[in-house]
């Protein structure tokens, strides 16, 4: 054994190497690699590089590698350089080695030569001492002392190359390991480098060489390894690997033209040279024959290109067509509202236009300007409706309506209508809560409809579901649920509640467009939904939304809303301050409709980036400092499947509090405008008689909600303040 | 094989740290002065930001911030050095046979010299900022050479990872500013309160940085339990660090070459 290990320098033994190989891009992820557990798939597959080697090599022997590219000639130098670890089999070295194939590798060409000199020895391995020690020989065999402290980067190419060579070879390996090393450098120190090697083989070095250039394996090595495909499939005398290797290029050659020449004829070859014009011969003739075939593909192809410029021009065309498609929506709502700003400048009421949208009109009024007629009017409508129809991917009946007030009676009174079937009579009951939004009492009421109230529940602050299904009486017809203080009731429940025991169900989302539950959009669970634009309602200058999932609603909507702006001069006498919009009627008008589709707008930006908005940010923020002093305030807690976009912040202080809620709001009207919830609901028991209404029990959550419910417009840029300002309460009323 | 007696490579690992801090501040001294204006202005920022608020809870929140953010800077810097490492010099790894965890520490080390810099210069601020030299300035190598091998230890682990996914950049970016607020850098610990505190001070790095500044400013020594526990930890994952990398390399070396 000990004489082995001395007289041998490298023994391989049935040596393989496997890589495992991504089968796409992007594969070492940890992401991906935690899916592939999950999924228990591999994106791998595997690669022999190299397999079933083994050879041995006597110290001061020297070996030659050939084969082709892509045969595992690097691959075996790497495993031979301990670089890479065999997957099977073995390498056996005694002595110092270390590979070098792209010499420049550990080079930096912002150092000097002598700086990469003392970086490239460490890397082979050499210490302090003995690099000082060889440094004189280095340079002498490099011949690089005059550029000593210039530079790397500097250097030609030639004398760049042998700053490594010189390392490598003056650097007492035992076993070098060459990877096509002379490629480059001039002739005379190519001759100076194979020098050198028969040097080191005479001392007792052992060498390793791979090269495409027969010459040179020729002139160095006795023995050579010839690798196919990873596979050994010659060791021994340099010449018959040669030649081997040579006859295999011959029958790839000739393989394409097979049937033409009989393979099976080819010489027995022994001298490399008729080898080689015998190759240039079949060559030559094999290029003959592909140069005639690939005139004919040409003209082939050149056919082919003329029929790909006309499928070009047709998938052009179509794709101008697909993307006028796409922007459909868009760009109509964008060329209705040019259309609308001035057409409400030209008509008289023009009232509650801003003055930013006079200016912009004015600046197009040089632009010729449409008729405005009914005609166009209703076609601004219609599309109008088409566009809130694809944002909130709502298919059913939907009208635009002249504001959230509108939207509700529209909602309500839809259902009581005549011409619906199974609609509501005067005297059939409502289920809803005691809290409630502007217009519903005086919708109930028109149409003769019973309340019947139930209580909140303490944790959502929205109708309590249980509740609302013990209410269920004989003579229950609906649900009208509206969507309260930032949060909101399983909707969902609610909906299959309805469904089951025949109940019209109407949902009232008219503070947080663009919520969803579940993953689908507040309004779009009730038989009737509405939508409005929130807090904004009070203002005059609004809109709404009446959408329904029953298609009949179609034509009743469209009746109504034509027949309302009729209405005013009949019920003039009827009138109280809920009636403001009675007298004009539900129609919205051309300014209502642009502004909700500019929130249409906003909505179908914000579904596409997904963009979490700030206001949620703040309201969080908010919730979270309240939720410090669990004592003193509630926040309400909407449903884990919905995602609320309240654009006011609603919270209860509760009576341990030691202040009053007349303090708070002293304190944050100081700073923002907004105040009590009372802004935006009512208290719907107060507008009836008692005989005229049920109340199901002493409605405590409800009367809390009333009484302490506090609502601050949620507005990003007042986060802070607002936030401040609370700090600065609860900081001042703490000692008490 | 010659067996070589002890660490061979001090050579190799002092050339690759020069290397390194010569090719990345280009070894100049505006180089040097770029790497000092992040964490200057970050001082400034933060000083202005919480003097008002924090500094009623730490007496000389001056110097106790900006020793924070030196120190932190370094863990933040070198990990992300040594995390790159093995991929930067995927062509030495290739090419040359020498232990690969060399290539990680001269990483770190490059980092460590310009932060030793950075730390020379931002001496005299802490001078202005109301720190005297004391007795216990004496345990500031011990506490310099533990964090050192900490970040030597954390950046093995992440290099070998680096080197089969190629997403670890990006994670270890979320990790590092999520770790920026889980370390008292720029708050002191006290205004964290009950089990957040406690969890917050199994750091180890929290550890060190409230040691460097109970030295550098209170003149107190190193709480000795809890140091005790980081020497332990730390001599544990270096030693786990450079097994789990030797143990990892036949799979980056395929991963880094294939």
């Amino acid at each position: 054994m000990t004489k082995d290990s001395e007289e041998f320098a490298i023994r391989v033994h049935n040596l393989g190497k496997r890589f495992l190989i991504g089968t796409k891009k992007g594969k070492d992820s940890v992401l991906n690699t935690v899916g592939s557990w999950i999924t228990g798939r591999s994106p791998r597959r595997e690669l022999w590089a190299l397999r079933d080697v083994s050879f041995d090599v006597r110290k001061g022997e020297i070996l030659g590698i050939i084969g082709a590219n892509g045969a595992g000639k690097s691959t075996l130098l790497l495993l031979l350089a301990q670089i890479l670890f065999p997957t099977e089999g073995g390498v056996h070295l005694s002595g110092r080695t270390n590979p070098f194939f792209q010499l420049s590798a550990g080079l930096q060409a912002e150092l000097t030569v002598l700086e990469n000199f003392s970086f490239c020895a460490a890397l082979l391995g050499l210490s302090k001492s003995e690099f000082n020690r060889r440094l004189p020989e280095i340079l002498a065999f490099s011949e690089l002392e005059p550029y000593l402290y210039a530079r790397y980067g500097e250097l030609s190419t030639g004398l760049a190359a042998r700053l490594p060579f010189s390392l490598a070879i003056q650097s007492e390996q035992d076993i070098l390991l060459v990877d096509e090393m002379l490629s480059v450098g001039d002739q005379a120190f190519q001759a100076k480098c194979i020098g050198a090697f028969k040097d080191l083989l005479n001392k007792g070095k052992t060498l390793i060489v791979v090269s495409h250039s027969m010459s040179l394996i020729k002139s160095l090595c006795a023995t050579t390894l010839y690798l196919r495909n990873g596979r050994p499939a010659f060791l021994g005398n340099t010449d018959e690997a040669i030649a081997e290797l040579l006859q295999d290029l011959d029958v790839n050659v000739r393989a394409p033209d097979a049937a033409g020449a009989p393979s099976g004829s080819a010489p027995f070859i022994r001298d490399a040279q008729t080898a080689f014009i015998h190759i240039i011969q079949s060559t030559v003739s094999a290029l003959e024959e592909q140069g005639k075939r690939i005139d004919v593909v040409n003209d082939d192809l050149r056919a082919q290109k003329s029929e790909f410029a006309v499928i070009r021009d047709i998938l052009k065309e179509q794709r101008a067509k697909n993307l006028a498609e796409t922007n459909k929506i868009s760009s109509a709502i964008e060329s209705l509202q040019a259309t609308a700003n001035r057409f409400t400048v030209k008509s008289r009421d023009m009232g509650q236009f801003s003055r930013t949208d006079r200016e912009k009109t004015s600046c197009e009024s040089a632009n010729p300007q449409p008729a405005s007629t009914l005609e166009d009017f209703n076609l601004f409508y219609a599309e109008a409706r088409r566009s809130w129809k694809s944002v909130l991917g709502h298919s059913g009946p939907l009208a635009i309506t002249k504001s959230s007030t509108s939207s509700i009676r529209l909602a309500i009174s839809s259902l009581a209508s005549p011409n619906l079937k199974k609609g509501m009579r005067a005297g059939d009951e409502v289920i809803t809560t005691a809290i409630n939004f502007d217009g519903v009492s005086q919708a109930l009421k028109s149409s003769g409809l019973v309340p019947a109230f139930v209580d909140l529940d303490p944790i959502t602050f929205n109708m309590d579901v249980r509740q609302m299904e013990k209410a269920i009486g004989e003579k229950t017809r609906a649900v009208v649920l509206p969507h309260l203080a930032g949060s909101c009731a399983p909707v969902d429940h609610i909906a299959e509640i309805c469904k089951k025991r025949g109940l019209w169900f109407v949902e009232l989302n008219d503070a947080g467009l663009g919520g969803t539950y579940d993953g689908r959009f507040f309004g779009a669970f009730g038989d009737i939904g509405t939508n409005g634009p929130g807090m904004d309602s009070t203002t005059a200058a609004s809109w709404g939304l009446t959408m329904s999932n029953q298609n009949p609603m179609e034509s009743i909507f469209a009746e109504i809303v034509r027949s309302s702006s009729h209405l005013s001069e009949r019920n003039d006498e009827r009138s109280n301050h809920y009636d403001l919009e009675r007298e004009e009627g539900l129609m919205p008008d051309w300014s209502r409709i642009e502004l909700s589709l500019r929130s249409c707008r906003t909505l179908s930006r914000s579904i596409a980036d997904l963009d979490p908005s700030n206001e949620a940010a703040a309201n969080e923020e908010l919730a979270r400092f309240l939720s410090g002093y669990p004592d003193w305030f509630l926040v309400p807690q909407p449903p884990k499947a919905a995602i609320t976009k309240p654009d006011y912040f609603a919270f209860l202080v509760k009576d341990s509090a030691p202040f009053s809620i007349e303090d708070l709001q002293r304190a944050l009207l100081f700073t923002t405008p907004g105040g009590c919830l009372r802004i935006v609901l009512r208290w719907l028991p107060s507008a009836f008689n008692d005989d005229d209404c049920r109340a199901f029990n002493d409605l405590k959550h409800s009367h809390l909600l009333m009484r302490r419910g506090i609502g601050i417009q949620a507005r990003s840029d007042l986060g802070d303040r607002r936030l401040d300002s609370l700090e600065k309460l609860v900081g001042l009323l703490k000692p008490k | 094989m010659n067996k070589q007696t002890g660490f061979p490579y001090w050579y190799l690992l002092g050339e690759m740290t020069r290397v390194e801090f010569k090719l990345r501040d280009q070894g100049t001294l505006f180089g040097f002065l770029w790497t000092l204006l992040q964490p200057t202005l970050m001082f400034v920022v933060l000083y202005m930001l919480f003097i008002k608020w924090l500094g009623h809870f730490v007496s000389q929140y001056g110097a106790y911030l900006l020793i924070g953010l030196v120190l932190w800077n370094f863990f933040q810097k070198a990990t992300s050095m040594g995390l790159s490492s093995l991929k930067r010099r995927t062509s030495l790894i290739r090419n040359y046979r020498f232990p690969r965890e060399i290539v990680v520490f001269s990483a770190v080390l490059s980092v460590f010299v310009s932060s030793l810099l950075e730390m020379l210069i931002l001496l005299p601020f802490l001078f202005l900022l109301g720190v005297r030299p004391n007795l216990a300035w004496l345990w500031i190598p011990l506490i310099v050479v533990i964090l050192l091998a900490f970040v030597i230890s954390v950046a093995l682990f992440l290099a070998v990872f680096a080197a089969e996914f190629h997403d670890m950049e990006r994670i270890w970016e979320v990790v590092t500013t999520a770790l920026f607020y889980l370390t008292p850098i720029f708050y002191p610990l006290t205004i964290v309160g009950g089990w957040k505190r406690r969890l917050l001070s199994l750091n180890p790095l929290t550890i060190i940085i409230m040691n460097a500044r109970a030295c550098l400013i209170d003149g107190l020594t190193p709480r000795p339990y809890a140091s005790l526990a980081v020497i332990f930890l730390t001599a544990i994952a270096f030693a786990g660090g450079v097994a789990f990398l030797r143990r990892c390399e036949h799979r980056f070396a395929d991963t880094l070459i294939a």
